[in-house]
């Protein structure tokens, strides 16, 4: 059988750590400067 | 009204100038820049809020942050110590106990408040403790794995007053 580098070995996730401390950010983590928020004003 | 408040946060004084009627989540999100702690339901449902309050578990959106001042409070930026990631934050990552990582914050923080009281937990009890943590990816086989998976041993009881898990004790002191 041939070994493969990627294929049927366990990957570390990419932002696990990000995820796992806090640091990653969502969208709704973003701040920048000058930033407006808007929302959606709908007919009841 | 705007109010000075001291708030003790991952082991540093703060003292910031917001309005009263400020829960500690928006203190915490929008004051002091820490947005490792999420608002999922802003309704005291989903445990995504979750932060550590004298080493009890609590929901930050139901909490006033004036009535924090003079308690310890952890999140999840608090548990990482000189860089080195807390063992239950290295189970997650490597239990693959993170999908999309909004709920992992609280379940993480709810997670530490349980096995310091419950050093050796079957799985029933894990499942007990995060209950009032929701996971919307419904990672959860994963998640209790990882929380089973943790030594106890090796991490140290820390700070004061360490409470116990599970959502029961996450609303006492809501004003």
């Amino acid at each position: 059988v041939k070994e493969y580098e990627i294929i049927g070995k366990p990957l570390p996730r990419i932002d696990g750590i990000e995820k796992a401390t806090g640091e990653g950010k969502f969208t709704v983590d973003m701040v920048l400067p000058g930033m407006l928020h808007g929302k959606f004003l709908r007919s009841p | 009204m705007k109010h000075i408040l001291k708030l003790h946060v991952n082991g540093e004084e703060f003292e910031v100038l917001a309005a009263t009627h400020k829960t500690l989540l928006e203190v915490l999100r929008e004051d002091l820049g820490l947005t490792g702690t999420k608002r999922g339901c802003d309704l005291g449902t989903c445990g995504a809020c979750t932060v550590l309050i004298d080493g009890k578990p609590q929901l930050s959106c139901l909490i006033l942050a004036v009535s924090t001042q003079g308690k310890e409070i952890t999140t999840i930026e608090g548990l990482a110590q000189n860089g080195e990631l807390h063992p239950l934050q290295k189970a997650f990552v490597e239990k693959g106990a993170i999908q999309c990582g909004f709920c992992t914050p609280g379940m993480i923080l709810t997670a530490k408040a349980f096995l310091n009281e419950h050093p050796h937990p079957s799985e029933a009890e894990v499942r007990q403790a995060i209950s009032g943590n929701l996971c919307r990816c419904t990672g959860y086989v994963k998640i209790v794995e990882a929380i089973i998976s943790v030594d106890r041993e090796s991490f140290p009881l820390k700070g004061r007053g360490q409470g116990r898990g599970g959502r029961h004790s996450k609303t006492g002191t809501a004003q």
